[in-house]
């Protein structure tokens, strides 16, 4: 009986119930889909030892955005249910007058909300399934891999997950269901549908008050937030400015209906014409009664907006260069002042306690690395490697960065100084010799560079250092080291010191072959040793070439212990002759796992942070108009015509789905132009691509769904009548 | 029982008279309505005739179930009969595609519900104005009528408030402002006073039949109230979806007027006016 009466109200109420559905579908699609992820064949074939890690950390982030996830579409759900049960109240009030009991009027609504999501949550699944099949593809463009064998995955684990999580919501929506039922006195079912709402009025000159102050306080909270920067979370400028905009934007939308109507009401020009105080009305009134939740819809635009775009731009910032900073087929790098204690006077005290051996061996091959991994194994050294070059850092005994950084212009110091730590500060200058960057230049195929006896050179890739460099070569800046005097050229070099993620050097200096000389005769040794190396072309991968290179390297010492978990520090108990392994295929590797790991999360929450959005702003809008549908019935008797009642309906939709829109866009466009200052164009990422990213993604959900909503309140407008 | 019972319906007269003077404001010719299917026909209507004249105010009476809400349906073009032809102003409506129905209504009749059927949005001055902003009647034009006929029924100080603010005898009196501010042909009262206290009924019939002899205004409206219907100059009864009586007032005083009903009423076996 109560299952007859539940599926008679679904097909009676399909359209009440079709964004509901709609939205729920979308959201147990990606639910499953992103769940899905890592139980991918193609993860499998991707997944080396160096992405091991990135895969690692996107399960557990999908896991815990998930989490989120799931609890932004409980909310959707128990929001839509909410919406549902108040359209139906007098309905729900027939069944109790008849005498059913309010459990089992509860009971007719809970098989519904159990029917659809049922019939949801299966469809879901199975266009989650197809579109976890279409990721995969992405996933293979994403490392710049083609897919060898395809065949279907399904993922019983993501399977269960999404099943138990919307179990879960289910359960929580029941309760309250259940419970709003009960809850009702039969009088207010009844009379639920004829009972004047009370139309809010505020007083203009108090909203206009308000709409001012809110603007000043949303100015304040930009200006703070580009104090800021946004480069830390706990900075008082940046909480100062997540408050200041939360509480600004909350009074805007507060004030803005009486405002707005202040203004409009008296320019009767523009005023009485056609619908238009109907509408102003009606979108007043709206907004006067709903500012709640625009304001929580703003907020999770802005986050929707600003997540996605800023995702994919930190993806450019973080992969964009993975070309320009892994030149070599391979690092070797050797960390001599490994576990260096700043107390001590010798830096080295550590390596020498712990590997007095090594220490020795290094010190005895003035620390050549490539000649002895070349004894060890001579074959295999000659068959892999084409040629090779080393570059061994030396501090400058008498001068630190922050003498360095004294030398450049007040504005140009005062940057560096409020971005580097003490730490960085405090320590001693690199030095290069320049006949082993010469080497090295040459390994990349680069013109050498000519240094005079009292001269030195800048060395920097960096993008954030990149000023400070320039500044420095120009002026021709006079610098001390080791008791010499040498002027800089006005050229800065780039070059990158070894294979790693990002462009690494910054401000090393390059001096003549004397200065080094000396600094060894004064018995100094190298801090770092980077043995930077080519692949002879001999036909194998490079993958290949990266396993006879470990070869090559065990031979002249043990592998650690540790070398199976971790990548690139295998050989991190050995400090001499290399301490890790950096190679240009891992590198690329690990780029496209972060690539993917960010890309995904990017959509994930974008996407369904603005289902949820279009999902509650359809509902609530369709809720209006058929609350209003005397009101149009009334305009039709009046003899309004079809066609302006349209237009006037398209007119709220359209004020009520753009306005947090446009404030949310406001508040993205400057948390991405301060990020732009403060990270993007540092690192000379182009963030304008993100941004269209990010204009398409709501262009076609958001206005997919304001479509949506039109079309239903339309139709249903039509056929009141 | 009074001389005009015996004319059973003035559609006797025929329509040659009509031709000779200007056409009325409202015939309605040989309407008949039907609902249901073919095994259980209803006939609201039963080839009902009447003539409403230029500047009349006219009431129609009948007990429940008799055609009087079919019929205003019908002449409001909410419902189409199933045959017979309705003339507002000489013009056929009856064949009116749906379009021009909606034109129709907006530029020849004004409306008067029982239940105010204001809209609570807007206040009273824009519940008004709404019938000449629909129309596109220049915006200064808008305000200035509005104000004009709000002052004409007492209802300027209350203009700026919403429907929520007001009583119900305030609320009525604006929705005749809103019927009356675009100089419909016709204005279609039903049952005005149903929702209102007796103090604010008189109020409000006497504000209609000041705009019937001021204003010139044509108004039908459809009430089982006597009382109301002794504002009125002309009263038509209808029983089983057709014309049964006719009472004209003439010269005679309301009182009299709502004596001479009271005795139809009466006749008609009481059914009129019981289930006000």
């Amino acid at each position: 009986m109560t299952l007859k009466l539940a599926w008679r109200n679904i097909r009676a109420s399909v359209r009440d119930y079709a964004i509901y559905f709609v939205t729920l579908l979308f959201g147990v699609a990606v639910f499953y889909a992103f769940n899905s992820l890592p139980g991918q064949q193609v993860m499998f074939d991707i997944q080396s030892r160096s992405t091991a890690n990135v895969f690692d950390l996107l399960g557990s982030m999908m896991a815990f955005f998930s989490v989120v996830v799931a609890c932004v579409l409980a909310f959707l759900i128990l929001y839509s249910n909410g919406f549902l049960i108040r359209r139906r109240k007098r309905e729900f009030g027939t069944y109790l007058l008849l005498g059913m009991s309010p459990g089992q009027t509860s009971r007719v609504m809970l098989v519904e909300t159990a029917i659809v999501g049922l019939v949801a949550l299966a469809a879901g699944l199975v266009i989650g399934f197809l579109l976890s099949q279409a990721l995969v593809f992405v996933t293979a463009a994403l490392f710049g891999t083609t897919i060898q064998q395809y065949r279907f995955v399904f993922s019983p684990r993501a399977c269960l997950a999404t099943v138990a999580c919307f179990v879960v919501i289910f359960a929580v929506a029941a309760v309250f269901n259940t419970g709003m039922v009960r809850r009702q006195k039969l009088i207010t079912l009844l009379s639920a549908n004829t009972s004047n709402q009370k139309v809010a009025v505020r007083n203009p000159w108090v909203c206009l008050v308000a709409f001012a102050a809110s603007v000043a306080v949303i100015a304040y909270a930009y200006s703070q937030l580009g104090e800021s920067g946004m480069r830390e979370l706990s900075d008082p400028h940046f909480i100062r400015a997540t408050v200041c905009m939360l509480a600004g934007t909350f009074i805007l939308f507060w004030s803005l209906a009486g405002f707005i109507i202040a203004i409009v009401t008296r320019s009767k020009s523009f005023y009485l014409r056609g619908l238009r105080p109907f509408t102003v009305r009606q979108i007043a009134s709206r907004v006067n009664t709903a500012f709640i939740s625009l304001w929580a819809i703003c907020v999770m635009l802005f986050f929707s907006i600003t997540t996605f775009s800023c995702g994919m731009g930190l993806m450019g910032a973080l992969t964009g260069n993975a070309r320009e900073a892994n030149p070599y087929s391979a690092s070797l790098i050797a960390y001599v002042y490994s576990n260096w204690d700043p107390s001590s006077d010798d830096p080295a005290a550590g390596f020498k306690e712990a590997h007095p051996d090594e220490f020795a061996e290094g010190a005895e091959r003035s620390w050549e690395i490539a000649p002895l991994l070349e004894s060890n194994a001579p074959q295999a050294w000659t068959q892999t490697v084409r040629d090779s070059a080393q570059l061994d850092v030396y501090l400058a005994p008498d001068i630190t960065y922050q003498e360095l950084v004294d030398k450049l212009s007040p504005a140009q110091a005062h940057k560096l100084s409020s971005s580097a730590s003490d730490r960085v500060l405090k320590a001693n200058v690199d030095l290069v010799g320049v006949s082993q960057v010469n080497a090295t230049r040459t390994l990349l195929g680069q013109d050498a560079i000519s240094l005079d006896d009292g001269q030195c050179a800048i060395m920097n890739n960096a993008d954030v250092t990149s000023d400070a460099a320039r500044e420095l070569a120009s002026s021709h800046a006079s610098i001390r080291v080791s008791g010499r005097e040498l002027t800089c050229t006005g050229d800065v070099v780039s070059l990158q010191m070894s294979d790693n993620a990002v462009l690494t050097t910054t401000l090393t200096l390059i001096v003549p072959e004397s200065v080094i000389d000396s600094l060894k005769v004064q018995g100094a040794f190298p801090h770092s040793c980077y043995l930077n190396l080519m692949y002879a072309d001999n036909g194998k991968t490079a993958a290949e070439n990266d396993a006879a290179l470990e070869k090559i390297v065990a031979a002249a010492q043990p592998l650690s212990e540790r070398s199976a978990q971790v990548d690139g520090w295998a050989f991190e108990s050995n400090l001499w002759p290399v301490t890790s392994v950096v190679t240009q295929n891992e590198m690329t590797e690990q780029a496209g796992g972060i690539r993917m790991l960010i890309t995904y999360l990017a959509v994930y929450i974008g996407f369904v942070l603005l289902i949820a959005t279009g999902a509650v702003l359809a509902v609530q809008q369709l809720s209006t108009t058929s609350d209003s549908l005397p009101r149009y019935r009334m305009l039709s008797r009046l003899g309004c015509s079809e066609k302006s009642i349209s237009r006037s309906l398209l007119a709220q939709v359209c004020v009520y789905f753009l306005l947090p829109l446009a404030v949310a866009v406001c508040h993205s466009a400057c948390a991405i132009h301060v990020l732009n200052e403060s990270l993007f164009s540092q690192m000379g990422t182009p963030i304008l691509t993100p941004i269209l990213m990010a204009a398409v993604l709501v262009l076609v959900i958001y206005g997919g769904y304001l479509l949506v909503t039109y079309t239903t309140a339309r139709s249903a407008v039509r056929s009141a009548r | 029982m009074t001389e005009s019972i015996a004319s059973p319906t003035p559609s006797s007269m025929p329509g040659a008279v009509m031709a000779q003077s200007a056409p009325a404001a409202l015939s309605v010719r040989q309407v008949a309505k039907t609902f249901g299917a073919r095994g259980a026909l209803t006939h609201a209507l039963n080839g009902i005739t009447l003539d409403i004249d230029k500047g009349e105010f006219v009431a129609i009476m009948g007990p429940s179930g008799s055609g009087k809400t079919t019929l205003l349906n019908c002449v409001s073009t909410i419902d189409r009969p199933t045959s017979g032809q309705i003339l507002v102003d000489g013009r056929d409506i009856t064949s009116l595609p749906k379009r021009a129905l909606t034109t129709f209504r907006r530029d020849e009749l004004g409306f008067i519900f029982q239940d105010f059927n204001l809209l609570n949005t807007l206040t009273a001055r824009e519940n008004i104005a709404l019938a000449l902003t629909i129309k596109h009647v220049p915006p200064a034009e808008v305000a200035a009528r509005t104000q004009d006929i709000a002052s004409v029924l007492g209802v300027a100080a209350v203009l700026d408030k919403y429907p929520g603010q007001m009583s119900g005898g305030q609320k009525q009196r604006v929705a005749a402002a809103r019927a009356i501010v675009g100089n419909p042909a016709l204005i279609l009262a039903d049952e005005p006073t149903g929702a209102l206290d007796s103090h604010s009924a008189s109020v409000l019939l006497d504000t209609l039949s000041m705009m019937n002899r001021q204003m010139r205004a044509t108004i039908m409206m459809v009430t089982h109230d006597s009382f109301a219907a002794s504002f009125a100059s002309r009263v038509l009864f209808i029983k089983d979806g057709a014309l049964f009586n006719e009472v004209r007032r003439g010269d005679a005083g309301r009182e009299e007027f709502f004596a001479r009903i009271i005795e139809v009423v009466t006749f008609l076996g009481g059914g009129v006016g019981d289930d006000a």
